[in-house]
């Protein structure tokens, strides 16, 4: 919601102009940045389970805002399934900073923790596995928030009323080279039945989603803590550059338990989540706004 | 001995006699238009006494009794000399003429400047209307904030920026009177003009420091203007047609014995209409209107009804729109219960709200202020060295900080209101000017303050009264939970602030030509205008100190030289001031504050201060008249954390604000060719907006995540820009009622891309980190043709 307003504002000044330039930049602390979002998978609308085997962790340091990323070697991974106690190794792929396993189990409602040793450092971080949300159905429309011609989807749920929810959707579409995040709390919509529009914004008016093009998507249910997380982490990402407001450092939920001090980026989950993948059919679009 | 009695005998004798005095009092008044004229100097040289006319045009002078040359002088006018036996009170009231001829044949005794080095008055901008409309035009218009930001100490946020910053104050800190209302949002159109028609206004007052006990609710600045009577004389209209915007003012008597007097003026705005030709579907519009009605009842009885209307319109396509706007409504009796005291009551209502409507997920939004204002002001002008000021002020608020609907019936939207929120201020004041010595002014003075926060609402209660926690095991604030909830009944007192508010001035005359001055103020602000934004957006809500937010408390000390030189042709005023304010409100990362009900667990109290020095060396006469203005200055503030384990924001440490600006400096200037022609420049050379740039950045879920951590430690590209405007009114050789001119302007003439904002994202062709400038204006020319009749 208050990415939708604040980019309604930046598209009224239209007078506007943008321009790419060279700023010079003081390097900050480098620091251990952890990817590991660990997902599980359940199809829509097939409804079949993916078995969750596979998983991985990719660990990277901080690097100077035009530089490369580097990645970060030799640590030791392994997760633990606090209930059960079975210990889930990570194994790097050479030096490329991926850690896979391939024999992890996820089970619902079970707390999971991670531990990290890299650098002779140790860090932690503890998520529970929480259920994904029921998708009730999936429209195509033609009507998008900015631009009444386009078509975009309407993924439908229905929120329960007696608790409040967060949900997290991650979409990408084949004629975009980077995905969308976005967050929501149950703020306005609080047991009721509503729906995420999922859409393609181009500047360029002749590219638009059409007859044939796919849209993947992933809807997750998650925690105040990762949606407060997400919420600082897409202010930073998305900046509309008038209405922004101050910009902020994103701490995730993993901490070094060695040095206080030396805090990575990243954070870990645990989730259960719908996977979609949605091709546009010109015959299935429903023309309501 | 006997020789010391007799002596004393006499001298008690003269004395006596000598005590009496009488006062000369009345109401001045532009020849032309019947409009009451405020501040016109009207003094006796040879004693170098003399007094200004108030916001009404009333003046009042008490001296022993003889025969006096009365002298009242007035930029722009012609003076006038009038002897007077002054051995009985007596009435004399003035019609002054306008001076069309130029400026330099005008006569700027060092009578003018007695009365500005002699008061107290400092960090004070006062100006009359004529003044500002010879000041380029921007975007075609005479824009009173624009015109005031060409001061030191005043500048605004940069382009796209509503409000304005005085003295390294937030834009939430000024007061904003306009006949005695108070206006909650000042610009139209995000700072490109502002919400003042200066057609319909007759005076302007900005006081950035030294401000008297009459003037309080806000910490940095009061902005009072003062719109025109109408013209008791006769039907007049006037206005303009310009390329971006269009008003028409219309004014005249409303009866025959000339007493009363009616004023109607209207502008808007209609750039998007051209661009909905162009099969745009976006607009950004704005209009207004002002009226007023006065009337005299008799000598000592004027009564006027003022009212103001304005809205801001942005629509993109059907699917988003939002207005938002002022509307104010005051009723004021001036009543002279003796020639030497002055007394207004006023009663105002005034209405603020914003609504906002995004029709793709079928949400309404609407946020109110409602205010019902009660000022009871009086001035004593006792006698020639004292003159004192009291009075009562009551204020009612009543906010409602958001009702959410669906507005479709395919809505998914929840109705829900927000807790609506009510509070009682009110304020007495006292305050003297006072001739102490021959050479030393002295203005004093105290108000006191009080605000009564009530209900019907419920507070929600948090563990340790803390609505934000710390979570150490991360390091981030976060917003605890509450854990009850106590309810108040409807007028029920919640909580209850009251502060004193000592107001000192002090004027020193060095010679007649120069003076220096000194000021301490300390003032109290009672609502907090929310918002996490560089510069305000139309979402932010205001809200008053309660349970968990306190008022804002502010000292400022400043001290300042001023002398005239050559005969008054030239000025130079310089100052240097502190202020230091508590309980300014801060926001945790992350701060979620649209439609938040508990605004309380999003903010931590920390301070704020700001210094600076000030340089204004004027021109003021002849053919090339003008300003130059330069502010050295620097505006922080800081939250330490609560307890020693605590980051506190930005690590605790001080930061500059979004506003600060180191150097300001501008250059204002007129140069009138001949009777057709005049031409005008205004010259901006600030340093950039403090910003916050990233040190780094990361990959998070396929996505460059820029890294911040000290905040405000960099600066945009300075801001600067060139504008030049030609009048050229032609002849009026048929002696027609219709008079015109044509203004041509040109805003930003060497066409710089200004930075409104640097920002950092990923290109999602490249998806490379880039650093992308948003600058909103090139160069804009325009033309308005401006009429009067």
């Amino acid at each position: 919601m208050k990415k939708i307003v604040f980019i309604f504002f930046a598209l009224v000044l239209f007078i506007s102009c943008e321009e790419v330039v060279t700023v010079d930049l003081y390097e900050s602390q480098e620091r251990l940045v952890i990817n590991a979002s660990l997902n599980w998978y359940r199809n829509y609308p097939e409804n079949t389970m993916d078995s969750g085997n596979n998983q991985s962790v990719t660990l990277t340091t901080t690097a100077g805002y035009y530089d490369d990323i580097l990645p970060a070697s030799n640590a030791v991974i392994d997760v633990t399934n606090t209930i059960t106690n079975e210990v889930f190794n990570f194994f790097e792929d050479g030096n490329s900073g991926i850690y896979n396993c391939t024999n992890f189990k996820p089970v619902l409602y079970n707390t999971y923790t991670l531990k990290i040793v890299y650098n002779g450092e140790v860090y932690s971080a503890e998520e529970t596995l929480i259920d994904a949300p029921i998708i009730d159905t999936i429209q195509q429309v033609r009507g998008g928030i900015f631009d009444e011609d386009q078509i975009v989807l309407k993924v439908y749920y229905t929120d329960d009323i007696d608790e409040t929810n967060y949900y997290y959707f991650d979409y990408i579409t084949s004629i975009s080279a980077i995905k969308e995040l976005s967050a929501n709390s149950d703020r306005f919509t609080n047991g009721n039945q509503t729906y995420e529009i999922i859409s393609y914004f181009n500047e360029d008016e002749d590219i638009k989603i059409e007859d044939g093009d796919v849209f993947d998507i992933k809807f997750f249910e998650i925690n105040s803590s990762y949606y407060q997380y997400l919420n600082i982490l897409l202010d930073q990402i998305y900046s509309s550059g008038l209405f922004d407001p101050v910009p902020a450092e994103v701490k995730g939920n993993v901490i070094n338990k060695t040095n206080i001090d030396n805090y990575p980026y990243g954070y870990f989950r645990v989730a259960l989540g719908n996977k979609v993948r949605v091709v546009i059919d010109e015959d299935s679009i429903v023309g309501d706004e | 001995m006997k020789k010391f009695i007799v002596f004393c005998f006499f001298l008690n004798i003269s004395l006596l006699f000598s005590q009496q005095k009488f006062t000369v009092s009345g109401v001045i008044k532009e020849s032309t238009s019947l409009e009451t004229a405020i501040g016109v100097n009207v003094y006796i040289s040879d004693l170098s006494i003399g007094e200004t006319t108030n916001e009404y045009g009333f003046y009042s002078l008490t001296l022993p009794e003889g025969t006096y040359d009365l002298v009242v002088s007035y930029i722009g006018f012609k003076t006038i000399v009038k002897t007077i036996i002054l051995n009985e009170d007596q009435k004399s009231d003035f019609l002054i003429e306008e001076n069309t001829t130029n400026l330099d044949e005008v006569i700027l005794t060092e009578n003018v400047s007695i009365t500005n080095l002699k008061s107290p008055e400092m960090s004070t901008f006062k100006v009359a209307i004529k003044t500002i409309q010879k000041m380029p035009v921007v975007f075609g218009e005479v824009d009173i904030l624009k015109s005031i930001q060409m001061l030191p100490g005043v500048s605004s946020g940069g382009e796209g920026a509503s409000g304005f910053n005085v003295r390294g104050g937030a834009a939430d800190q000024n007061l904003i009177l306009l006949d005695e209302a108070t206006i909650y949002n000042s610009s139209h159109l995000f700072g490109f003009f502002s919400v003042f028609n200066a057609d319909a206004i007759k005076d302007i007052k900005l006081y950035k420091g030294a401000i008297p006990a009459r003037y309080g609710g806000r910490v940095s600045s009061i902005l009072d203007i003062r719109q025109k009577d109408g013209n008791k004389n006769g039907f007049h209209g006037s206005g303009g047609i310009g390329s971006i915007s269009s008003r028409l003012l219309l004014e005249g008597p409303i009866d025959k014995q000339q007493k009363g007097s009616f004023l109607v003026a209207g502008r808007g705005s209609y750039a998007h209409l051209f661009l909905k030709l162009a099969n745009e579907p976006n607009s950004a519009y704005f209009y207004d209107l002002n009226t007023k009605i006065s009337y005299e009842f008799n000598e000592n009885n004027h009564v006027y009804l003022s009212g103001y209307f304005g809205r801001d319109v942005f629509e993109i396509s059907n699917s988003f729109n939002n207005s938002y706007g002022n509307a104010t409504i005051n009723l004021r009796w001036n009543h002279l219960f003796t020639d030497r005291l002055f007394s207004n009551l006023s009663v105002i209502y005034t209405d603020y709200n914003y609504k906002l409507s995004i029709n793709s997920v079928g949400f309404d939004w609407i946020s109110k202020i409602n205010n019902f204002n009660l000022k009871y002001d009086i001035t004593y002008y006792a006698n020639e060295k004292i003159k004192m000021f009291f009075g009562l002020n009551g204020m009612y608020y009543d906010f409602n900080p958001g009702k959410i609907e669906n507005s479709t019936s395919t809505s998914t939207i929840n109705t829900d209101q927000l807790d609506k929120k009510y509070a009682f201020e009110s304020a007495a004041y006292v305050d003297v000017e006072q001739e102490v010595a021959n050479k030393l002014t002295v203005q004093y003075g105290l108000r006191f303050s009080l605000f009564n926060r009530v209900g019907e609402q419920p507070v929600q209660l948090y563990e340790n009264d803390e609505p934000v926690i710390f979570n150490e095991v991360i390091g981030i604030y976060q917003s605890a939970v509450p854990i009850g909830q106590i309810e108040y009944g409807k007028g029920e007192v919640m909580s209850t602030f009251h502060n004193f508010e000592p107001r000192l001035g002090l004027a020193y005359q060095l010679n007649t030509l120069s003076s220096v001055k000194a000021s301490y103020n300390r003032m109290a602000q009672y609502i907090h205008l929310i918002s996490n934004t560089n510069s305000p957006t139309p979402l932010d809500v205001w809200a008053p100190s309660g349970k968990y937010i306190k008022p804002q408390l502010l000292n400022q000390y400043s001290l300042g030289y001023f002398t005239n030189l050559n005969n008054n042709h030239y000025t130079i005023e310089t100052e240097i001031f502190y202020k230091n304010t508590e309980n300014r409100l801060d926001y945790i990362d992350g701060a979620n504050l649209i439609a938040n009900n508990s605004i309380e667990t999003e903010v931590l109290s920390g301070e704020a201060r700001a210094y600076g020095f000030e340089l204004l060396l004027k021109k003021n006469t002849g053919k090339l008249t003008g300003w130059i203005a330069y502010t050295l200055s620097q505006a922080q503030q800081r939250v330490e954390g609560r307890t020693p384990i605590e980051t506190g924001i930005n690590e605790g440490n001080w930061y500059n604000t979004s506003y600060d600006k180191l150097h300001d400096f501008s250059v204002t200037a007129q140069y009138n060719l001949n009777k057709k022609w005049d031409f005008g420049a205004i010259f901006v050379y600030q340093t950039g907006r403090a910003t916050t740039y990233p040190t780094g950045y990361y990959v998070y879920d396929g996505l460059n995540v820029p890294i911040y951590t000290n905040r405000n430690q960099d600066n945009l590209p300075s801001y600067n820009h060139l504008d030049i405007s030609a009048t050229l009114t032609p002849l009026n050789k048929k002696q027609r009622n219709w008079e015109s001119q044509w203004v041509f302007g040109i805003y930003n003439v060497y066409a710089r891309k200004n930075a409104a904002s640097i920002s950092f994202r990923q290109n999602d062709e490249t998806l490379n980190n880039e650093a992308v400038k948003l600058s909103i204006f090139g160069i804009v020319p325009s033309v308005t043709y401006n009429f009067n009749f």
